[in-house]
């Protein structure tokens, strides 16, 4: 029988590598803004054509990966507070069957939480 | 760095950027921190924020770095230019435009740049071209072969000349060449840098490509009559 293929998990993935897409980012920027340093240290060809070409690519790349870092940490986050407790889209956990919803049995009245 | 005054308040602000942004990243290299809020809002600047604001500055620092003689002097074959440019006791055009305190430094650029609303980065882009040519055609020569090969891409238009010479001068008027040739200097029929009138802007330049056409044309008549004597 054929097992039924699990999807690609990109968060779970992701939040592994975080440390180290971290830590090529924070790189990358250090050579793009060495980079742009030397361009003004000695405003020659090669130093100016490198620090808007190579240094400017290497820190927007810097940046898209520290965005993606960011959005997959907070989707982690997301994911792992759902798992204590079934997320609705509208962020507030769903009741099991039989069950009052968690934010209608918060505002419940107690005498009713407390009779049998 | 810090001697064109137009460019220091650049200058001084990217490398301040970039001194925190460096300090920022190189702490979070080496303390190794938790990926929490604290170290998001240090990543954003160090990554983010201060980088950008150094990129930004840069490139207009950049851009100003560009436009001086001493930029476009810096490749070899641009060397007898330079130095023509430079010397005061040349009549060149070149030379006498560059003598001038308002935007001698930049000679070059005034007198080579495609103006309009996008001067600078048209200009710049035009100027990619000229970083390939020299890396795929022109680094490898001496000065003596890349001398005559070095020829201006489109002839120089009189506009240029006439942003500063605007040709309604009385005493520019006065002149019975330029009076005779209002419509034509105007129109751009007849070139100011054309030998009869102010000469070439680089006559040293002129003088190479006449000598190589010169000894080209000998080479040929040498050819034609080894090949007639066998």
């Amino acid at each position: 029988m054929k097992k039924p293929r699990k999807p690609l998990d990109v968060v779970g993935l992701t939040s592994r590598w975080t440390r180290g897409i971290l830590v090529s980012a924070a790189i990358m920027t250090l050579i793009g803004l060495a980079l742009m340093v030397w361009s003004m240290a000695q405003p020659t060809p090669m130093p100016v054509i490198l620090a808007m070409s190579v240094g400017q690519v290497l820190g927007i790349f810097s940046f898209l990966l520290f965005g993606i870092v960011v959005l997959v940490d907070q989707l982690r986050k997301q994911r792992s507070a759902g798992a204590h407790g079934t997320v609705t889209s509208n962020g507030i956990p769903e009741a099991a069957p039989g069950e009052l919803p968690a934010h209608a049995a918060r505002s419940a009245d107690p005498s009713r939480e407390a009779s049998p | 760095m810090f001697s064109d005054p137009y460019t220091f308040p650049y200058t001084v602000f990217a490398l301040g950027c970039a001194g925190l942004a460096a300090a920022l990243l190189l702490w979070y290299l080496i303390a190794r921190p938790r990926l929490g809020r604290s170290t998001k809002i240090v990543l954003l600047l160090g990554i983010g924020v201060l980088s950008l604001g150094t990129a930004a500055t840069g490139n207009v620092a950049g851009f100003n770095a560009t436009k001086t003689r001493t930029f476009c002097g810096a490749c070899h074959v641009m060397t007898p230019f330079n130095e023509d440019a430079t010397s005061a006791g040349s009549t060149s055009l070149a030379a006498r435009h560059s003598r001038n305190e308002e935007f001698g430094s930049e000679a070059c650029y005034m007198c080579h740049a495609d103006y309009g609303m996008f001067e600078t980065v048209v200009t710049k882009m035009g100027g990619m071209r000229h970083v390939y040519e020299y890396g795929v055609h022109f680094r490898q020569l001496s000065l003596d072969e890349a001398l005559p090969r070095i020829h201006i891409r489109r002839p120089f238009p009189n506009s240029t000349c006439m942003r500063c010479h605007s040709t309604e001068n009385p005493g520019w008027r006065r002149v019975g060449d330029h009076k005779s040739l209002l419509d034509q200097v105007r129109a751009g029929e007849v070139s100011c840098a054309s030998n009869g009138c102010h000469g070439p802007a680089h006559p040293f330049a002129q003088v190479a490509h006449i000598k190589a056409e010169q000894a080209e044309q000998a080479r040929a008549i040498r050819s034609i009559e080894n090949g007639g004597a066998k």
